[in-house]
């Protein structure tokens, strides 16, 4: 899994920049963009195999980014993030095709583990 | 008792909305926090014996985790101030403090929409005897109406006028799209309305109007006012 590429999508600059590290750290090959008209630009340029993506952004939310990148490559996979007590967008996100979701703060073992899930299992 | 029920939901629906932004943004802090943490873990389990040379971004994750709490610390204050208000009857009242708080609580929903709130370059030292749940009400409904018409990268900016007995809040809209006011007061901007309700409830005294240029919120100052 280490060798495929992770785009990694959240408007908190420090926080996606911070996890980013994190998992260069673990050997993963990651990029990131602060919103999402910077995330569809990026999938179209680099072709990530997953991408973790916040659903609360500014401009683009995570929900159309997820089906923006589904209608155009649907092999993508997704796991969404979501601030939210709720589950409630988290799974509407997965109805739309996403992989999985979780809850921030986020376990970095536990996305690890959701994120090779992703690739292995869709 | 009809309106003492729509007062009761509509304070409700403002409560509900400011706690769902702002603990959306404690959320966030915890969450840069915990990878800022995490990160400095890392460096020292994964490669313990140049996690000194890794001092600068140990130093950074630092300063990240210190900006954070401060974050934190400012949002919890402003909730907890906001909480202090809402005990019922009417309270002695700073207005910058409140205008202060009313502009930490409504970051999460101006950067929602890369809108910048900007807050007064001096705060006035100005006491009024009120309700401050009411009157917070107000001015969070006309910051949130400000931003249901300002373009996406656009500001707002208070403005305060002083005069002997009354003081005018402006919520001033910095965008392209000076036309786009023209929504400002119809039926379907729910924070138009909301504005209108609190003002309402404060008998009148709090005047809302409109202009080409934002929102003006008129008020009584003299310190025995007790509207």
């Amino acid at each position: 899994m280490k060798d495929k590429k992770i785009l990694l999508v959240d408007d908190e600059t420090e926080f996606v920049s911070t996890l980013a590290e994190r998992l260069k750290l673990r050997g993963f090959n990651v990029e990131t963009a602060t919103d999402g008209e910077a995330a569809i630009q990026m999938t179209e340029e680099s072709r990530p195999v997953l991408i973790i993506l916040d659903l609360k952004m500014p401009g683009l939310g995570g929900l159309e980014v997820l089906k923006q990148v589904k209608g155009g490559d649907s092999s993508i996979k997704v796991i969404l993030l979501t601030g939210h007590g709720s589950t409630k967008e988290g799974i509407e996100g997965m109805n739309l095709g996403a992989s999985d979701y979780l809850m921030k703060p986020i376990n970095i073992e536990e996305l690890i583990a959701k994120m090779q899930d992703a690739i292995d299992n869709g | 008792m009809i309106m003492k029920n729509e007062a009761i939901e509509t304070e409700s629906a403002f409560l509900g909305c400011i706690i769902a932004g702002a603990t959306h943004e404690l959320n966030n802090v915890l969450a840069v926090i915990q990878e800022s943490a995490g990160l400095v873990e890392d460096l020292l389990l994964f490669s313990p014996q140049t996690a000194l040379s890794s001092g600068e971004a140990i130093s950074n994750s630092l300063d990240s985790i210190n900006s954070q709490i401060q974050r934190g610390v400012g949002l919890l204050t402003q909730l907890n101030r906001l909480a202090h208000c809402s005990d019922g009857g009417k309270q002695e009242i700073d207005l910058g403090t409140a205008l202060e708080g009313m502009t930490v609580l409504c970051q999460r929903f101006a950067k929602m929409k890369n809108v910048e709130i900007l807050p007064l370059e001096a705060a006035p030292d100005l006491k009024l005897t009120t309700r401050p749940l009411v009157l917070q009400m107000a001015i969070f409904s006309a910051i949130r109406a400000c931003l249901d018409v300002v373009d996406t990268d656009g500001r707002i900016r208070m403005e305060l006028t002083k005069t002997d007995n009354w003081v005018d809040i402006c919520f001033l809209i910095e965008d392209n799209s000076p036309d786009s006011r023209m929504s400002f007061g119809s039926d379907t901007s729910p924070h138009w309305k909301a504005l209108l309700f609190s003002a309402g409830q404060l008998q009148g005294t709090v005047k809302p109007a409109l202009s080409n240029s934002g929102i003006m919120l008129q008020l009584p100052i003299c310190l025995d006012s007790t509207f």
